[in-house]
């Protein structure tokens, strides 16, 4: 495995104000579907761009192939990238916007035509070609940009966010649809997305950006099954984690368990008090309120009227050694999207 | 939605023919959504020819009485130019409408020996193409630079270009002047139309800087990544998209000049032609006929009208406006 691409403790501040990349280094391997997720505004988009070269960096270097490119002008990286809006010159039809990256690098008109039919037919816009692109529909501009970016066969791809404008239908097709052609062409591609579906689906690694720092890096998996931070726990997921007050080996901190690792049974060794009971398909979720007034989600098949009590054995868990002056603060600093829990008893 | 829906513009008129249920059947028209009370989906949509209201009175009185108001004056141009001068400006009583009508005055103008006006319009349009001209040449990478300036700077910067067109022109005029005569320049049409382009530049730099803003940052940042360098990035891929605002450009330039008096009038030289206005200007004070220079205002909207019907395709750009989404 080479290195494709490589930051090098990159800086990059907005203005005199936020950082939005904080003395980052990552390495992206060679043929990696590489994912950056993120909440919105935590500057992944940022990143990327200071790939292409078309967002100047602060500090660090950003290697591609082994060389320096972080003062390259974006049209001698030889990457392609898809813009969230996908950005199709609207003064040409689909087959020029195609074709535009071949003309500017001078290849001769013959060699061109049969190029921009090969990808146009691996797409599926043959019948496209002589429209102009105000005419076709979104997920067909989606193609269109994606047939752009592969016709002049670039080595490193980067694609912000470019299923995020289709219809939910469309996008679960075009994105399997990519991770298929990426595997087929057997290049770098780096992802930015906001949708963690996105990056369970088609990442070999994701990296979680919070604060301009990658809080954690790899498969999507390790993400959800081993968290490296509370952080991380409660942003991927469909539902935050749960917590409890534990100490593991002298040690004081908090267990996280996910809904589906704890069991209700009756037996079970924790109580909590159901405040909310929501069915989704076969399953119950339960919105519990423990002793110590913390909130968690349970899953269950079985029903629970609200304000039971319902108890429940953690079968699986990971541990967060919170350092003791973080203690008494612990359950704050969590993303704004959650519901607030009312700090350790 | 399974049926065709009525038109929605209609169904007001649906609305109408039952006072009983005023707005619920209007909207189940629209949408075309089945009704469970059976009386409101039993009557058939009914439509109405549009109605010749009041208001539409009101209307179309309001725009034939402004339309009264800035065409008349140029119809008395015309009626003064084109008939013969004892039945207007020697008749106590000017009548209307033309008793008679008449080359006369125009071929005066066209065949005098003092200040001909074949020539003065030569010279006209030839300031009014270059002025139009350079300001799109010189538009074009001002414009550029400032939309890509944080938005508070340029905006102090555009209107630092006004500075000039803040200025009575006659103050500007004769410094000018004389610099033009010193370098040999003064009364060609390259003095005239550099001149003029104090005042044109600015409007044009304008009209540009917002056109170049209306264009999404990425498009340009696409054309770079996709292997352009940064001229071919704004003359290839940007300046197609504004296509209409340099063709507003152009027009306001060219007509900017082809109407200035004073900086022609400043710069004539005797020795070679003035500009039409200038010319003109001659024909009301004193050396030449006030009806001649009446007759030639008339033909001076000509070419006006002509670079406008020719400009018109450019001046819409629906086709350009989609294309990009989000």
């Amino acid at each position: 495995m080479t290195v494709k691409l490589k930051f090098d403790r990159v800086t990059k501040r907005f203005g005199k104000g936020r950082l939005v990349a904080d003395d980052i280094s990552l390495e992206v391997d060679t043929g990696e579907f590489f994912v950056i997720l993120g909440p919105s505004g935590e500057g992944k988009s940022t990143l990327l761009r200071m790939v292409a070269g078309i967002e100047p960096v602060d500090a660090g270097r950003i290697f591609i192939d082994g060389q320096d490119a972080t003062h390259l002008a974006p049209n001698r990286r030889n990457i392609a990238m898809v813009f969230q809006n996908y950005a199709l010159y609207p003064n040409m039809n689909v087959y020029k916007n195609i074709a535009f990256p071949l003309k500017m690098q001078y290849f001769p008109s013959e060699e061109i035509e049969p190029k921009v039919r090969d990808v146009a037919r691996t797409l599926g816009i043959t019948e496209i070609l002589d429209r102009r692109v105000n005419q076709i529909s979104g997920g067909q501009q989606q193609r269109v940009a994606l047939a752009r970016a592969i016709v002049r066969n670039p080595t490193l791809f980067l694609l912000d966010e470019p299923l995020s404008n289709l219809d939910a239908r469309v996008r679960f097709a075009a994105r399997a649809e990519l991770k298929k052609i990426q595997k087929d062409l057997g290049q770098t591609f780096l992802f930015v997305t906001h949708d963690q579906k996105e990056a369970e689906v088609l990442s070999d690694r994701t990296g979680v950006i919070h604060l301009g720092r990658f809080e954690q890096v790899g498969p999507f998996s390790d993400l959800y099954e081993r968290p490296a931070t509370r952080w991380i726990g409660d942003f991927v997921g469909d539902v935050p984690m749960n917590y409890m007050p534990w100490t593991e080996a002298g040690a004081g901190g908090q267990l996280g368990f996910r809904p589906e690792w704890a069991e209700v049974t009756d037996t079970g060794t924790e109580t909590a008090t159901v405040q909310v009971s929501e069915r989704v398909g076969d399953f119950s979720y339960l919105l519990c309120t423990m002793a110590n007034g913390w909130r968690i989600y349970l899953r269950t098949l079985r029903s629970f009227a609200a304000g039971s009590e319902v108890h429940f054995t953690v079968n699986r868990h990971v541990f967060f050694e919170t350092p003791p002056e973080d203690a008494a603060t612990a359950p704050s600093g969590r993303p704004e999207r959650l519901p607030p829990r009312p700090p350790a008893a | 939605m399974s049926s065709p829906p009525p038109n929605p513009d209609r169904s007001a008129g649906s609305a109408l023919a039952e006072p009983t249920a005023p707005s619920l059947p209007s909207e189940d028209g629209a949408t075309g959504g089945p009704t469970p009370v059976a009386g409101d989906t039993a009557t058939p949509p009914v439509y109405h020819a549009r109605r010749f209201t009041l208001s539409n009175v009101g209307l179309y009185g309001a725009i034939a009485v402004i339309s009264l108001f800035f065409l008349f004056p140029i119809y008395l141009i015309f009626l003064i130019g084109f008939t013969p001068e004892e039945y207007t400006l020697f008749s106590g009583r000017p009548p209307i409408l033309p008793p008679q009508l008449t080359w006369s005055n125009l071929q005066a103008g066209l065949s005098a020996t003092n200040a001909p006006f074949l020539p003065s319009m030569y010279l006209s349009l030839e300031v009014a193409f270059f002025v139009g001209a350079l300001a799109i040449v010189i538009g074009i990478p001002t414009a550029y630079g400032l939309s890509r300036l944080g938005s508070r700077l340029a905006y102090s910067l555009t209107t630092v270009l006004f500075v000039v067109n803040m200025l009575p022109s006659i103050t500007i005029a004769i410094p000018i002047s004389v610099q033009f005569i010193e370098v040999g320049l003064y009364g060609s049409p390259i003095s005239i139309g550099l001149t003029q382009e104090l005042l044109a530049l600015p409007v044009t730099v304008f009209l540009l800087v917002g056109a170049f803003q209306g264009l999404p940052r990425d498009l340009e940042n696409q054309a770079r990544v996709d292997g352009a360098g940064r001229l071919h990035a704004i003359y290839g891929n940007l300046v197609p998209l504004i296509r209409p605002a340099l063709a507003a450009a152009f027009l306001l330039a060219w007509m900017l000049s082809w109407d200035e008096s004073t900086f022609a009038l400043i710069l004539y030289n005797p020795a070679s032609s003035a500009t039409l206005p200038v010319n003109i200007f001659l024909a009301f004070t004193g050396r030449g006929n006030p009806v001649v220079g009446v007759a030639f205002s008339c033909i001076a909207t000509i070419p006006v009208i002509i670079l406008t019907v020719f400009l018109q395709k450019y001046l819409k750009g629906e086709d350009l406006a989609a294309g990009v989404r989000g």
